[in-house]
């Protein structure tokens, strides 16, 4: 996966972080973290002015994560594969 | 605030409650890369991508717009975040991208923090011709949007 060292590092960090910027959106590179924002896009237009087009992490500081639904791919009336 | 109105008809180009059913709520869109991403290549004098366009289907069961992945591909988008969603087998991690979807009919563009990506080949919206399905909109683009769904009338409307 491309996000992998990332990943690996949020997931390492991520009660620490949630100590300091609880609600905010974590930026980061490899494993650095590159800064906290208020909101998504402001993160990610940091990524984009930071890393270019190489791959960062944006995401979410808190405990526990949100779980989405695609009812019509889940249940295959759509064939689409998630 | 302008509105997209959307009425379906029958051959005889009456509007029709059952083209409604059969055809959905879709309309047409174009996936871009996202204006951050555009404005960097531009500064760089590098290319930008063109946009993909085709038809978007109005999915209120979906929590996050999808798009086609090979679409994604084609716009060398790298993913951005994940997310877990719920399936029939368990949870299952996916990647996010961020996107610009454009709709061209009424002028609106929106930069999307999260879109998923899923494999949509094969499927289409039901109509002469059918059209494929670039894209479900879910319900985090509808989130600023106004949606009214007029089955007697076949016809539906979005404002935002």
């Amino acid at each position: 996966m491309t996000l992998e060292p990332e990943i690996a590092y949020f997931a390492q960090n991520l009660q620490e972080w949630l100590r300091h910027y609880r609600g905010q959106f974590a930026l980061v590179k490899g494993a650095r973290l590159a800064g906290t924002f208020t909101t998504f896009a402001e993160a990610y237009e940091a990524g984009v002015r930071e890393f270019g087009l190489e791959p960062f992490l944006v995401k979410v500081l808190t405990d526990v994560e949100e779980q989405v639904q695609y009812p019509a791919l889940a249940v295959g009336v759509l064939n689409a594969r998630l | 605030m302008p509105a997209y109105n959307h009425f379906l008809r029958d051959h005889n180009g009456n509007q029709s409650p059952e083209a409604l059913v059969a055809a959905g709520a879709f309309l047409p869109l174009e996936i871009h890369v996202p204006a951050a991403v555009a404005q960097l290549l531009a500064d760089r004098g590098l290319p930008i991508p063109p946009p993909v366009a085709g038809v978007g289907l109005i999915d209120t069961g979906a929590t996050l717009t999808c798009v086609h992945e090979s679409v994604l591909a084609g716009l060398a988008l790298n993913p951005v975040s994940t997310v877990t969603s719920g399936t029939a087998n368990g949870p299952v991690t996916q990647s996010i991208y961020p996107a610009r979807l454009v709709f061209p009919t009424v002028g609106w563009a929106v930069d999307l923090a999260g879109v998923t990506g899923v494999n949509l080949e094969g499927q289409f919206v039901m109509t002469t011709p059918p059209q494929p399905i670039l894209c479900l909109v879910g319900r985090n683009l509808l989130r600023d949007s106004i949606l009214i769904w007029n089955g007697p009338g076949g016809f539906w409307t979005i404002t935002r």
